[in-house]
């Protein structure tokens, strides 16, 4: 590197030397309205990412619990069959107003180690749905770094006559080796039954690095009467309705300032629950978005309790998304023990365009880190909020950012964005978000340093509107016994672990005790994480150095872990720390043997075991791409691995000898499902997703998996499992709470069995290993 | 390494406006226009960069963004959603070229200099015009490095992505070329 400072007018001289015209106006409005028209094709989803703030929906629907329900909508009864529609699982809402048809299921294509299965294929009259699996995807396929990407062109369907039929919809699952998917297409004329479908390079792989060009006929026939299309069953308020306008039993809006109502339109009876489709629908004129969350709403039986919904893909048929509409679906997990059901939506989020301005000067020479208190009152379209400050900060992109702060009553206000209008940064950037203690920041990049008067406009605000909104559904009994949903019970959810915040017990218990291998957050200027050893009880702290996949040997006085250059070997009784010679700069993830003389590590894609000085150095016979590291057995003479495939994370035992596989049970999990084997090797923790809950929970199990039991709760709080304690007996929690500008992590250590928890506040970051101390 | 990236998506309190458009958009097809108004003038100027022809840039442009947007329900926000989409704007790029049998030598014919308006170029700095000159004659990853950042705009994290680099080499790369360009200018000037 030369030694050459340089100056910021230089980089300034280096953007306009390499600055080039902008697109004009015209050409970038007429390519907006292109894309509006191409937009307004495509069908609405409704997603579980829409615009919710969970923090506040998750208070207030305590705070709807305790308020009078706004109205109560009539008694439903089951009405009529949609006799236009139908549902068939693992498809979805078919039309059978014309003849349905079914796709007869090929051999499966194989080319240069690739197979394509197609899995299942329904052609209706607005719509064809094909479900298939691509399987053979290695590693050397994909690009190096994950956020390159590979392919992207789209499948679609080729007639006899040359003619293509797009895509509308897509959706599906990966795992290392593969992935499954589900594809909507334009319909297929009723009088055409031979069609292709084309795929033109397998998703996320490299240029030349995989076949291309697959085209794969297909040939449809009349459904099978063994196919099961289950009745889609229209519910209205007492009266059948005509299917061409069906009378949604709807809660009338009452006082909500927006016309907002909830309904149920049609239910699906599966063998394990319901679907549930329904909208919420509102009378305002504006231009205000009006948004909710699936996972949200409640769905109770008479006795109070509560059926997880899950979201699902509406009939798209049904028209998703009119000005005035939201059309959303759920699957209910169980059946209820009693009747009616009732649905109950606490509260909706809108979003609101909006046009005010107000000015802010920095004065001539503004400086990073400046803050100006300004303690202004603002009223923006009626609603009241404070601006408390602005903050200035130089960013490590050479960027600025401009923080304004403001303080709402969260009914007034829950977030804004800002702009400023004098922005002349060649990319116009900011955010904004507020939390639930009513703090709202709001912020604008420049890639100057601004100063002067800017001109700071509000262009969105965001607030709650309170409901509740109910359906009762009057449904036709359960069967008996019916279980009313799995049994939730975890030692771990958002609210306990508030409270355990809030009253941190006060010691630990009795004869627990040992070192710990922490991963903290990374030094500024430092990607890695930093590996500190510490205590139980906090004291002892010790800096081991920057890495990651940190291991820590069972007698507690060796780290093994990954740097840039590979695996290093850090001794804590003497603070020296070396490069393992034998290894590469792609070996990761390291675990110690039970006896402390050999590590297990992953080298490229490959499980390998070697001893500490190198010797013994293989991979492990019988494992594939793509298998994750779990564990050793308690005597050291096999792995526990897990491997990917469409159904989930197999966790399995290699033996190292034989390469011989014994497979315990699936962890539905794509990502592997991030294993922790206790030290006695009988116990484990696992991340698997839980029905009804937008996060995967942590449950700890045997090798057999025959009890597995949640510890950790998923709902709007993110949960890892750590470490196991020596005694196998505790595990370590992160629990990660939603918070402004990311997640706020709290570490617990709990007994899975008697769900005793306690908060360890000195703890900052990820525990990797635990160990009775040296 | 702490995995992180277990959790998953959990609808928020959100700082980053631009996830927040994203995450309309996944939903609503026609809030894709907010991203399209925040990336559409640093993709036309970087095609514009590489073609040298508001035609052909608007033409690509164009093309970018209807990709974008058919593609877009596949697209996993990963905070990196610059750099996908300027890897659907150097793939159209590369389809042009290869449509129009430049493959080889055609980005390098198209350097913003060289079509620089002739008033602007009085009234540019001299300094400015030296410098183009200088990265004119630069090897061609050399200068996509520098279009990416002082051109479309990318931060250092986007540039790193999009290349499939660590962001600590991109940044090392960049300001390595800058030293040395600005070493070359003082030279020329003494």
């Amino acid at each position: 590197m030369t030694d050459t400072i340089l100056s910021a007018q230089f980089e300034e001289d280096m953007a306009a030397a390499l600055s080039t015209p902008a697109a004009s106006p015209q050409f970038v409005a007429s390519l907006r309205a292109q894309l509006d028209a191409q937009a307004n094709q495509r069908p609405v989803r409704t997603s579980p990412a829409l615009r919710l703030r969970p923090l506040w929906t998750a208070a207030l629907v305590l705070l709807a619990l305790t308020i009078t329900v706004l109205l109560i909508g009539p008694q439903r009864v089951l009405a009529a069959v949609r006799a236009l529609l139908g549902y068939i699982p693992g498809v979805g809402y078919v039309q059978t107003d014309a003849p349905l048809r079914v796709v007869e299921i090929p051999e499966p294509q194989q080319r240069d180690g690739f197979t394509v299965t197609i899995n299942q294929g329904v052609a209706d009259a607005q719509h064809t749905v094909l479900v298939f699996t691509v399987e053979g995807l290695e590693q050397r396929h994909r690009p190096t770094s994950e956020d390159v990407i590979g392919c992207i062109e789209n499948e679609f369907l080729r007639l006899p006559n040359g003619s293509e039929l797009h895509m509308t919809e897509g959706e599906g699952k990966g795992w290392g080796s593969g992935y499954q998917t589900r594809f909507e297409f334009e319909p297929i004329p009723a009088d055409i039954n031979d069609f292709s479908l084309v795929i033109p390079c397998i998703h996320e792989t490299l240029p030349g690095v995989a076949p291309e060009d697959w085209e794969i006929p297909l040939h449809l026939v009349p459904v099978a009467p063994e196919l099961t299309v289950l009745p889609v069953m229209e519910l209205s308020g007492g009266t059948p309705a005509p299917v061409e306008t069906p009378l949604p039993a709807v809660a009338e809006p009452g006082a909500n300032p927006f016309g907002i109502a909830l309904s149920v339109d049609s239910v699906v009876e599966l063998e394990s629950g319901y679907v549930l489709q329904g909208s919420l629908t509102w009378q305002h004129e504006g231009t205000a978005m009006i948004g909710f969350s699936p996972y949200f709403m409640e769905l109770t039986d008479p006795s109070g309790a509560r059926l997880p919904l899950e979201m699902v893909t509406p009939d798209e048929s049904s028209n998703l998304y009119t000005q005035k509409r939201l059309t959303w679906a759920v699957q209910t997990g169980g059946k209820g023990s009693g009747r009616p059901l009732v649905l109950t939506l606490p509260s909706v989020n809108v979003d609101k365009p909006v046009q005010m301005t107000f000015d802010l000067d920095l004065g001539d020479n503004p400086q990073s880190g400046q803050t100006w208190q300004l303690n202004r009152d603002l009223t923006i379209e009626g609603r009241s909020v404070r601006l408390l400050d602005a903050v200035l900060t130089y960013r490590a992109d050479n960027t600025y950012s401009l923080e304004l702060h403001f303080e709402a009553d969260p009914r007034q206000m829950i977030s804004l964005s800002v702009t400023d209008l004098d922005n002349r940064s060649a990319r116009l950037g900011g955010g904004g978000g507020g939390d639930s203690q009513g703090s709202i920041t709001s912020g604008i990049y420049f890639d100057y340093q601004p100063s002067g008067v800017r001109r700071i406009s509000v262009q969105n605000i965001s607030y709650l509107v309170e409901g509740p909104w109910q359906v009762t559904l009057d449904l036709p009994p359960a069967p008996e016994g019916e279980q009313t949903q799995p049994a939730y019970d975890p030692c771990l959810t958002e609210q306990n672990v508030q409270q355990m915040l809030a009253e941190p017990a006060a010691s630990l218990p009795a004869g627990l005790g040992g070192r710990l291998l922490v991963e903290g957050p990374a030094l500024e200027g430092e990607t890695f994480p930093t590996l500190y050893v510490v205590n139980l009880d906090g004291s002892g702290k010790t800096r081991v150095a920057p890495g990651g996949w940190g291991s820590l040997s069972p007698d507690g006085t060796l780290v093994a872990y990954v740097y840039r250059d590979g695996m290093h070997l850090a001794d804590l009784s003497d603070g020296s720390n070396m490069l393992l010679p034998w290894s590469q700069d792609n070996d990761y993830h390291p675990l110690w043997s039970p006896d402390g003389e050999k590590l297990a590590f992953v080298r490229g894609a490959a499980v390998h075991t070697a001893r500490l000085d190198g010797t013994e150095l293989q991979p492990v016979a019988g494992l594939g791409d793509y298998t994750e590291l779990a564990g050793w057995t308690a005597d050291g003479s096999g792995l526990l691995v897990t491997t990917l495939d469409g159904d989930g994370a197999h966790l399995q035992t290699v033996d190292l000898q034989s390469g011989a596989l014994q497979e315990h049970f699936v962890i539905e999990n794509a990502k592997g499902g991030f294993v922790r084997v206790s030290s006695d090797g009988q116990r484990i923790a696992y991340h698997e997703k839980v029905f009804g809950m937008p996060n995967y929970g942590v449950y700890v199990t045997d090798l057999n998996d025959s009890q597995p039991k949640l510890v950790a709760a998923p709902n709007s709080m993110g949960a890892l499992a750590g470490a196991w304690s020596p005694d196998s007996r505790w595990l370590l929690v992160n629990t990660m709470l939603q918070k402004y500008a990311g997640t706020e992590d709290h570490l617990f250590l709990l007994n899975p069995d008697t769900c005793e928890a306690i908060s360890l506040p000195w703890l900052d970051g990820t525990v990797d290993g635990w160990s009775t101390a040296p | 390494m702490s995995h992180s990236s277990l959790q998953t998506t959990v609808p928020g309190v959100a700082w980053d406006d631009e996830a927040q458009q994203i995450t309309a958009a996944q939903r609503d097809p026609r809030q894709f226009n907010r991203l399209y108004d925040r990336y559409v003038q640093p993709v036309y100027r970087y095609l514009f960069s590489r073609l040298g022809n508001p035609q052909e840039a608007e033409d690509l442009t164009s093309q970018t963004f209807l990709k974008a947007l058919e593609v877009f329900p596949r697209y996993r926000h990963n905070g990196h959603f610059a750099a996908w989409l300027f890897s659907i704007a150097r793939s159209k790029l590369v389809d042009h070229w290869r449509a129009s049998q430049k493959v080889t030598g055609a980005p390098d014919e198209t350097l913003p200099g060289e079509f620089v308006d002739p008033l602007q170029q009085v009234i540019e700095s001299e300094r400015v015009q030296a410098l183009r000159q200088l990265v004119a004659q630069l090897p061609d990853d050399d200068q996509e490095l520098l279009r990416l950042r002082f051109t479309a705009g990318l931060s250092y994290g986007e540039v790193a992505t999009l290349l499939g680099r660590s962001e600590d080499a991109v940044k090392k790369a960049v300001y390595r070329l800058l030293a040395r360009m600005q070493n070359q200018m003082e030279v020329s000037h003494d």
